[in-house]
């Protein structure tokens, strides 16, 4: 008898799990979740490498260079609290796992020395015909899909577009022009990279 | 009568966390148990001798990997304190929900693993199920389910807004009447009181000379708490420690299943008294002293010792956790006790291993 309103119970109860493949968890708004990179508004200011707990951002103006070592991250999202552009934001979406030391490399228009900014007025139009085009990237990129609903982020495009140059020429080394590229270094590599890290540490 | 040897741990199915003791048995009887630490040391004093102070807030968060938001509150109130910074109102309210929070469901993890170590894999499914919805306001509210990285030198980072704390309320409204019906199931049932009672008894006089900390402590009838020093808000919230008397295995669970109701208590009182205001105090220069601060962790009082020089980087950080405090008085209630009882006598203690050995 004491049993039986726990079965009746039991029995209409609705599910205490998600049926999980059908029914996806809605992840909050407030979540640290992926990364989203609109590198474009990046203007290498190294606020973020600076704040960084695991130090694991490089960033190098005078090349252009916007370096993430992906494992070493925490997630804390203090680079998308200091970022005065907006150009690290985090969304509600599960971060991808990996499983090899991987690096996550932005080519961003080196910033012009501080002589050349003060130069004449056809530089700034210049610039300004470069910014008006990179705006229109991201325009682009946001139609393209880069919105967080739709689960396609910077970093697991470029991941993917890694895998698939490694898959297809390993040997056939092709400069970096391109505005974004993620290398996953062979493990000798990554490890004489650690080792020049923490030389630098000491 | 010979006596064998018999290594407990560091990989145990009911131990989290890689505690090894080596137990010296006669029959089935332990005589002694020497203790073997040191599976997860990580170095994070000497990183934070490496890392600038606000750098470290976020590697003081991953001591604990339960209790990380009030490792980051005491690190912060140290460099507070040396600066002398005047922490707003709101972030303290703040903090101390966020830090009432982590201590519900450290609390709750604990009494669904101590329900697995003796064989109660049901109520340990209950207990976690209840412990989901306290990491579900976490992530809403922080971003995170158990590492929330909220705190900054200060204040904090991230605010509540009415709704979030109405639901907040809400939540912790169903949380309670599940956790009633779980209160009464495992501290009337039969099984659970044969495992628990009159188990790793630890007296009252022991506990003190031991120094003995947290829920461990108070279950051997000492009413000492942290929280009553009054740090962040807890000068304007109500509350008493949480005692039990009989100082075995069953008045140890039973403090951690009140202090759970005193948890959600707390949060309510947080919640019903937080003022309006800024969320942090600008911070400028580098501090220079040292200071030590204590604050009550889920499993007893958190220690911070910390000395700076002015210079970017803390000179010395020291973390006396209570799980160091714990293990003397895990051994002093380990001989006597039947080999079968060592899983659940350890775990008593709460141990966090992790937190031990930095």
């Amino acid at each position: 008898m004491f049993m039986a309103k726990t079965i009746i119970n039991n029995l209409l109860h609705k599910y205490s799990t998600r049926l999980h493949p059908v029914e996806q968890r809605i992840l909050p708004d407030g979540f640290r979740g992926r990364f989203k990179f609109v590198i474009d508004k990046c203007i290498l200011c190294k606020q973020c490498a600076i704040k960084c707990p695991t130090q694991v951002i490089h960033i190098d103006p005078e090349v252009g260079l916007w370096e993430r070592q992906v494992m070493g991250c925490l997630y804390c999202g203090v680079c998308e609290d200091v970022c005065p552009t907006g150009c690290i934001t985090m969304t509600n979406v599960y971060r991808p796992p990996i499983t090899e030391p991987a690096f996550l490399r932005f080519n961003v228009k080196p910033r012009p020395a501080k002589k050349a900014k003060s130069g004449a007025g056809a530089d700034v139009q210049e610039n300004g015909a470069v910014l008006e085009a990179i705006e229109e990237k991201v325009l682009e990129r946001d139609a393209a899909g880069l919105s967080p609903s739709k689960m396609k982020t910077v970093e697991e495009q470029a991941v993917q577009k890694a895998d698939a140059e490694k898959q297809a020429a390993p040997a056939k080394e092709t400069p970096a022009k391109k505005s974004m590229s993620v290398t996953l270094k062979p493990k000798s590599a990554a490890d004489a990279g650690k080792k020049g890290g923490s030389a630098k540490k000491k | 009568m010979t006596r064998s040897i018999i290594p407990f741990g560091p990989q145990h199915p009911v131990l989290p966390e890689p505690l090894h003791l080596k137990l010296a048995l006669e029959d089935e009887t332990v005589v002694e148990a020497v203790p073997a630490l040191g599976y997860v040391h990580r170095g994070l004093e000497g990183l934070a001798t490496r890392r600038d102070y606000s750098q470290m807030v976020y590697v003081v968060e991953r001591v604990c990997g339960i209790c990380s938001c009030i490792h980051a509150m005491c690190y912060c109130n140290c460099i507070e304190k040396l600066m002398s910074i005047e922490v707003p109102r709101r972030a303290q309210f703040l903090r101390v929900i966020w830090s009432e929070l982590h201590r519900a469901h450290s609390h709750l993890l604990w009494l669904g693993l101590f329900a697995d170590s003796f064989g109660f894999e049901s109520l340990f499914m209950a207990l976690w199920r209840v412990r989901e919805r306290v990491m579900d306001i976490n992530e809403a509210t922080a971003g995170n389910r158990v590492i929330v990285s909220t705190n900054i030198i200060g204040g904090v980072r991230r605010d509540l807004s009415r709704e979030q704390m109405n639901s907040i309320l809400k939540d912790i409204a169903i949380m309670e009447k599940e956790l009633k019906n779980l209160y009464d199931t495992m501290m009337n049932d039969y099984s659970v009181k044969k495992r628990t009672v009159g188990k790793g008894v630890l007296s009252k006089e022991q506990a003190h000379a031991l120094g003995a900390a947290g829920p461990t402590l108070r279950g051997s009838g000492w009413a000492q708490d942290a929280r009553q020093l009054a740090y962040e808000a807890f000068d304007e919230l109500n509350f008493a420690p949480v005692v039990e008397t009989d100082g075995d295995c069953y008045s140890r669970t039973k403090v951690r299943f009140r202090e759970v109701f005193q948890s959600f208590d707390l949060v309510r009182q947080a919640i019903g008294k937080i003022p309006e205001g800024e969320l942090a105090a600008k911070v400028k220069g580098n501090p220079e002293g040292e200071i030590t601060f204590r604050v009550e962790q889920p499993r007893g009082e958190l220690f911070y010792y910390v000395r700076c020089d002015g210079s970017n980087f803390p000179e010395r950080v020291r973390i006396r956790t209570p799980t160091f405090a714990n293990i003397p008085p895990l051994l002093a209630i380990l001989p006597g006790a039947q080999l079968a009882d060592v899983p659940v006598i350890t775990l008593t203690i709460d141990p966090c291993i992790s937190c031990t050995e930095r």
